[in-house]
């Protein structure tokens, strides 16, 4: 076939483009994603009962705000990377930050601390699930991220998956978070980031493989 | 005239043509992508100097690439700056493939790269035909009486018998699965 014929076939009654059709899919299907990860988390390990006391709390707003930020960055940049020309400008250092900052405090207040309260600080009383139950949150995230993907243009594949993973392990965080006791920012910049980085390294090396086109 | 006024009134037009073929325009859509063909092909071309006989059928999966994923193209964005992405994501999946590894694509230099030669086509060594003979039935009957015998989407739904929605769904998908086969992974 010739190129001029080619054209001719593709724009013959090609249909008008619906790009919020496709926005709003990929929203249906992150949410429907989060609403399984959530309803996993309350069936297999529960809400925390002392959840609203918690809202008082400062160092609970400080989680919040750390997961919650990473969450909005991955997403932000997942945005772009989908949009062949934009995708080129996506940095993913801003991504540090919120663990920088988190491991700054964290630092400070293990310094501050008698000797003997800096190992329950930096284990909690779940340092030994805190990650792996992260990861498993996740999952259903990440499938639907990367059917996500899948939609749009992906150039950095690599990187893409990468953040794809990242971005379901800081929602499945979120989710977990309404789990979880622990508030100390030594514990959440270990095993949180930890949990998050999991699927994110999955992402990376599945990137080419899931979602050329 | 400068030469950044030439990129930018390209610039401007091809975008103004890309965004009428988005809101449904068929005929604009077609000029668009004659017009995108020739970049492609002087930015091919450049990069393909030692296999000039790949030019062609790259230059056609590109186009297909951009046709498929053009709900990606942002209108706040240059259309030039889009396509080049494309292009290149296209370009290094070709020597990935044929296992040139560490192939130097120079992306900087959008404009520049794009740049406007009118080079006539090559025939493509692959030909698309036979690649949609190979579509499962649905898609390929889809195509042909649509995209191919010029039928509205009604009249080849009586004519295969399938329902209207089935033919719009086939040839999007028929379209996808091409892509796939033009890669060499279907």
């Amino acid at each position: 076939m010739k190129t001029d014929d080619l054209i001719s076939m593709l724009a013959k009654d090609a249909p008008p483009v619906d790009r919020r059709a496709y926005a709003m899919k990929a929203a249906l299907a992150l949410l429907a994603a989060a609403a399984l990860s959530f309803a996993v988390m309350v069936v297999w390990m529960s809400i925390n009962p002392k959840l609203a006391a918690l809202l008082g709390n400062l160092w609970f707003w400080v989680r919040f705000a750390f997961i919650a930020s990473l969450a909005a960055l991955t997403w932000w940049a997942l945005s772009r990377l989908g949009k062949p020309g934009a995708a080129r400008s996506v940095s993913l250092w801003p991504l540090v930050v919120p663990v920088l900052v988190l491991g700054v405090v964290g630092v400070w207040m293990l310094i501050d601390a008698p000797a003997d309260r800096r190992m329950p600080m930096i284990l909690g009383v779940s340092w030994d699930v805190c990650s792996r139950n992260i990861a498993m949150l996740s999952i259903p995230l990440f499938l639907a991220s990367i059917w996500v993907a899948r939609q749009f243009a992906p150039t950095r594949l690599r990187v893409t998956g990468a953040v794809l993973g990242f971005f379901s392990g800081a929602v499945g965080a979120l989710i977990y978070s309404m789990h979880c006791p622990e508030l100390s920012p030594s514990f959440l910049m270990i095993w949180y980031t930890l949990g998050m980085l999991i699927p994110a390294v999955i992402g990376a090396l599945l990137g080419r493989r899931l979602l050329a086109w | 005239m400068t030469l950044l006024t030439v990129f930018s009134d390209r610039e401007t037009h091809l975008k103004a043509l890309f965004l009428k073929s988005q809101a449904g325009d068929t005929a604009a859509y077609a000029t668009c992508l004659s017009e995108l063909s020739l970049l492609l092909r002087g930015f091919l071309r450049k990069r393909l100097a030692s296999l000039p006989d790949e030019v062609e059928d790259l230059v056609q999966e590109v186009l297909l690439a951009i046709h498929n994923q053009r709900h990606t193209f942002d209108a706040a964005q240059p259309l030039t700056a889009w396509a080049h992405g494309i292009a290149r994501f296209k370009l290094v999946d070709f020597f990935r493939r044929r296992g040139v590894q560490g192939q130097h694509v120079d992306i900087d230099d959008v404009e520049a790269d794009l740049s406007f030669e009118s080079q006539p086509a090559e025939d493509a060594k692959r030909d698309v035909m036979t690649l949609l003979d190979d579509l499962p039935e649905k898609q390929r009957e889809a195509i042909h009486w649509v995209k191919i015998e010029g039928l509205s989407i009604a009249e080849a739904a009586d004519k295969t018998g399938q329902s209207q929605s089935s033919i719009k769904v086939g040839i999007h998908r028929g379209l996808k699965a091409l892509a796939d086969r033009m890669r060499g992974v279907a």
